[in-house]
């Protein structure tokens, strides 16, 4: 017998609830945590933000409405302009070469030959350590006298290799070269997708007399565009927002050659105490981001194949 | 009560939602509290943000000092925060958008002059009359360096010149001249030390082999061109010249001055001259890779650096004979060595000011600083403490100075410095940046002086111009 029914008869029983809304209680409460969390860490300061981008602000006094000061300022600003630029040409080139390499990869994962569950880990690997720690180690491969990259040149080729990380013309290089170490999130949802498309299209289109490329083309890819296009969207995202490995290899030198995007945010909110800008900043990449994704996906229609046909 | 899982569930729902409300309030600070002064009087906490990437012994000092401080002042309980350099900013910042600034916090990152510049911190005037403090035991171009309008903004620990630092080892074997400790020697000039950096390098071809001659630097914002009698922000003459370091607003900058590029193309010849004697930028980042600061790696014959790198002697005790000197003179017959300054503020806006002055005059005048000349290796701006300092020089291994020599190489440098722009201007990490980034393509032999320089002045006009 529950409680709520063994009370005395004497006493006023309390009043139950329906069961709409004990759940209805029942589900906010379970939610109430990731509201909480979600309010406090992502909604407020998204707000706050966009508030901030039409104020001067440094932090230590009260913000100073300013109205389209900062985006006119940023409009003037070469650095502005430059770091985006240096931004979309990263990922302009990054990001096909990202999702190429991440299918091949995941292709070749996806063959039937022994301990291949060791060599995936092993693929995976770079994904899960740190970036600082790799970007010390990338700092050493591409050393231009030292580095192992420019010794392997020589030693095979005889080429003397470019002060990869000192140059200007080198160092955007370097920055994919050391990007397209860390495929694995991508390689594993790729593989995830591969191994999903039934084998018997394959044996169809075999017995139909498709080639390995025809039988990629015609069955993989549209079996998988789904993915290929979420894969698409993130890199995209995440190429836009490239910071730590930048920041750990070049510092956004030399002459502002990798001066990333987020880079120039950061120093101007807290090493040059302009958040204000920073937020307005901010504000510009968001819009960019959401523009090209939206663009990502109205153009989807006409190379994403859904098997349920949505 | 049966135990559902129901029940459970909601319970626990109950419970993460109390958690996530608990994470949304500031926490208790952990706070060092005296041993045995629990109980009576509550303790009024401070918050003392301090760097945590500076060496073992700026760790080891803060906490002596906190524990005696608690002897001290047992109602006063001292909460440390500490973060890297990079990160102190931001910190900082976030606790003063917080409302919540510490209330003691040092100048490093964007320093004294930004915050000053946007009236964070407060003049201490009234507080060192109240509490009677002495300054007079404190270097008075250490108290010079941090006072605006007539005012005491901070309270200076460490003072420390710009000096040269050679292997004595590596100069004796070559036969090169070794630097002097009289600051008033005047052969002892930037062509003599080439000439010595000369005599000491080897092996210049190869890097994995080389010895190089000497690395001279550019200064913070390439002030070393004060030896060349001009400053990057006059076009009048050396630093007592510019304005800006006055004010803290740079208004003007030379870097295409005739003076300028006499100075940057001596030193881009001593890397990629005929008779190179300086590592290139590859083979130096490569060297600081493997041991931090270069001179450490018993390659190099000379380094110029503040009087902090006595640290990295003390913490790698090398195995060959080391000693410091005077900068030498200029073409313009001046040895003005930057002076730096490392001094602590209380933070406007905190909410125990009086208890936070408190341990600010503890740290500065009284048993802290005597801990942090003996401890921390840097040198002491209170003047008391400048022999348990010398103490401290002397017991590391293989220096090759007589005490009373290493005294006349460090004190007599403060008559000959000027305190450095990261000291004195407001926003210098954005000066710094832009120095740093536009001065990249000369460094990597990408451009020549001449052009790059302009190239330097033109991003520093444009800063100039985003600024007014």
């Amino acid at each position: 017998m529950s409680g709520m029914a063994a009370v005395g008869a004497g006493g006023a029983e309390r009043p139950r609830l329906s069961l709409r809304w004990r759940e209805a209680i029942n589900f906010y409460l379970f939610l109430a945590p990731w509201i909480l969390g979600f309010l406090a860490f992502t909604a407020i300061p998204i707000v706050a933000s966009l508030f901030l981008g039409f104020t001067k602000y440094n932090a230590i006094s009260p913000p100073d409405f300013v109205g389209l000061k900062n985006f006119r300022f940023l409009y003037d600003d070469q650095i502005f302009w430059k770091s985006l630029r240096v931004t979309l040409t990263y990922a302009v080139v990054f990001v096909p070469l990202q999702l190429v390499s991440s299918l091949l990869l995941a292709m070749l994962l996806n063959l039937r030959v022994p301990s291949m569950r060791t060599i995936r880990t092993i693929y995976y690997l770079p994904s899960i350590l740190p970036t600082v720690v790799t970007g010390l180690v990338w700092i050493w491969l591409f050393n231009a006298d030292f580095g192992l990259i420019n010794f392997f040149l020589y030693k095979a080729f005889e080429i003397r290799g470019p002060n990869w990380l000192g140059s200007e013309r080198w160092v955007m290089s370097a920055v994919i070269i050391s990007g397209l170490w860390a495929l694995g999130g991508g390689v594993i949802i790729f593989l995830a997708a591969l191994q999903n498309v039934p084998g018997e299209f394959y044996e169809a289109a075999e017995l139909d007399g498709a080639n390995i490329l025809h039988r990629f083309w015609h069955v993989t890819v549209p079996m998988i565009s789904p993915v290929i296009l979420y894969n698409l969207m993130i890199a995209m995202i995440l190429s836009l927002q490239v910071f730590t490995r930048i920041y750990v290899l070049t510092q956004g030198g030399p002459n502002y050659a990798s001066y990333f995007y987020n880079l120039y945010v950061y120093d101007n909110a807290f090493s040059y105490l302009k958040l204000g800008l920073a937020s307005a900043q901010a504000w510009i990449l968001f819009v960019l981001i959401l523009l090209l994704t939206v663009l990502a996906l109205r153009t989807s229609g006409r190379w994403v194949h859904y098997s349920g046909g949505v | 009560m049966v135990l559902t899982r129901r029940r459970f569930l909601k319970s626990s729902a109950v419970a993460a939602t109390g958690l996530a409300l608990a994470a949304c309030v500031p926490a208790e600070p952990s706070v060092d509290m005296p041993a045995g002064a629990g109980g009576d009087a509550e303790a009024t906490e401070i918050t003392y943000l301090i760097r945590s990437d500076i060496g073992v012994k700026i760790q080891e000092w803060t906490d002596e000092a906190i524990a005696d401080f608690a002897t001290v002042e047992p109602n006063i309980a001292v909460e440390t925060i500490g973060v890297p350099w990079g990160d102190y900013n931001a910190k900082l910042l976030a606790q003063y958008a917080a409302g919540d600034p510490p209330e003691i916090s040092a100048n490093y990152a964007a320093g004294f002059p930004t915050f000053y510049a946007n009236d964070a911190i407060v003049a201490l005037d009234e507080l060192v009359s109240e509490n009677n403090v002495d300054l007079s035991v404190i270097e008075q171009a250490a108290l010079d360096a941090v006072t605006r309008n007539g005012k005491l903004w901070a309270l200076p620990l460490a003072h420390l010149p710009t000096i040269v630092y050679y292997n004595l080892d590596v100069l004796e074997e070559a036969g090169a001249t070794v630097p002097p400790i009289d600051w008033a020697d005047t052969s002892w000039t930037t062509d003599a030390m080439l000439a010595s950096a000369n005599a000491a390098a080897q092996d210049m071809d190869d890097p994995t082999k080389a010895q190089y001659g000497m690395i001279f630097g550019n200064g913070q914002l390439g002030v070393f061109e004060w030896l060349w009698g001009a400053d990057p922000f006059n076009d009048v003459g050396g630093p007592e010249h510019t304005e800006a370091y006055k004010t803290g607003i740079v208004t003007e900058s030379f870097y295409d001055s005739e003076t300028m590029n006499t100075f940057i193309g001596w030193l881009y010849d001593a890397v990629y001259g005929s008779s190179p004697v300086s590592p290139r930028p590859s083979d130096t980042d490569a060297i600081q890779q493997l041991v931090g600061w270069p001179m450490m790696s018993g390659r190099i014959g000379m380094a110029i650096s503040g009087a902090w790198s006595v640290t990295n002697f003390a913490a790698v005790e090398p195995s060959w004979r080391w000693g410091l000197g005077a900068f030498p003179y200029g073409p313009a017959g001046v040895n003005t060595s930057p002076l730096f300054n490392d001094s602590w503020m209380l933070g406007k806006g905190a909410q125990e000011q009086d208890a936070g002055f408190r341990f600010l005059q503890y740290l500065a005048v009284e048993k802290g600083a005597e801990l942090y000349a003996k401890i921390t290796g840097f040198f002491p701006a209170h003047k008391e403490n400048y022999p348990i300092y010398f103490d401290s020089l002397m017991n590391i291994p293989n220096f090759a100075l007589s005490r009373e020599d290493a005294e006349t190489a460090l004190l007599d440098a403060f008559n000959y410095g000027y305190v450095t722009p990261g000291k004195t201007l407001d926003s210098y990490p954005e000066w710094n940046r832009t120095f740093n980034q536009t001065m990249g393509p000369i460094w990597n032999a990408e451009v020549s002086v001449a052009d790059g320089l302009a190239q330097v002045q033109a991003q520093f006009e444009s800063v100039i111009e985003s600024k007014s």
